[in-house]
């Protein structure tokens, strides 16, 4: 998938298990640990807003976009 | 409430069951059709008593075994074992099933269903393999057909697993 988490990175730099983080969120620790994994399908915004309060971070340190050979990279708009 | 009202269905299936089979074998003049009515409720009241044990898996999902209709799927989760149990062990139970039993070293899991009208009641049995392969099973504990029953359990599994991964 050509979205990558990087929520175990955000996650290492302040020091949190992922289990203060699902505590703090709301979220099982099974669920995170998916998520960090990659292998969710969806984020609703409401987790994403709750992860990058507690975690005091963007959307963008959490997802990232890396282009696979099977998805065609566009130009950004700006 | 709803424990209360699951033994009031488990108790009238076994006095109806009771009840069927008085009626039948006080009014059936041959002995041999008594009988032969007999083996059915003993494999009916046996398959009621050990569909909780994980040990009768293997009695359940035996190709050998014509009373227990099956249904199996095979799944490629890419999940580690630990979070694939934790993650099934949520999904069982939204889906409406009891988990049973839960192994973490074998990697399986098992839950029963309620009584319907559909099936006197089903198994499911979850295998997670190292390579990231999972079976399910869908098994009625009595009934060569399960009239579409274990093919809806095993889609409302997948269903509740698909919905389950919007986090």
């Amino acid at each position: 998938m050509a979205i990558v988490v990087n929520l175990d990175v955000v996650l290492a730099k302040r020091k949190m298990m992922l289990k203060e983080l699902s505590e703090a969120v709301g979220v099982s620790v099974v669920n995170l640990s998916i998520l960090k994994q990659g292998k969710v399908k969806a984020i609703r915004f409401s987790t994403l807003e709750a992860i990058c309060k507690v975690l005091d971070c963007q959307p963008g340190d959490i997802l990232a976009f890396e282009p696979d050979d099977n998805t065609e990279s566009h130009r950004p708009l700006a | 409430m709803k424990n209360q009202t699951e033994i009031l269905r488990k108790i009238f299936a076994i006095i109806f069951l009771i009840g069927i089979t008085f009626f039948i074998t006080k009014y059936a003049s041959d002995d041999i059709v008594k009988y032969l009515i007999l083996i059915p409720v003993i494999i009916f009241v046996f398959n009621f008593l050990v569909r909780s044990m994980p040990s009768f898996k293997s009695y359940f999902l035996s190709p050998f075994n014509f009373i227990s209709g099956k249904t199996v799927v095979e799944k490629q989760l890419d999940l580690p074992n630990e979070i694939a149990i934790e993650k099934f062990k949520e999904v069982l139970a939204e889906a409406g099933f009891k988990v049973k039993h839960v192994d973490i070293d074998k990697g399986t899991l098992m839950a029963t269903s309620r009584l319907s009208w559909k099936s006197w009641g089903d198994n499911i049995y979850i295998e997670f393999d190292e390579k990231g392969v999972s079976k399910f099973y869908s098994v009625s504990i009595v009934g060569a057909y399960s009239w579409g029953k274990n093919n809806d359990n095993l889609r409302k599994l997948a269903d509740t697993f698909e919905s389950s991964l919007t986090v």
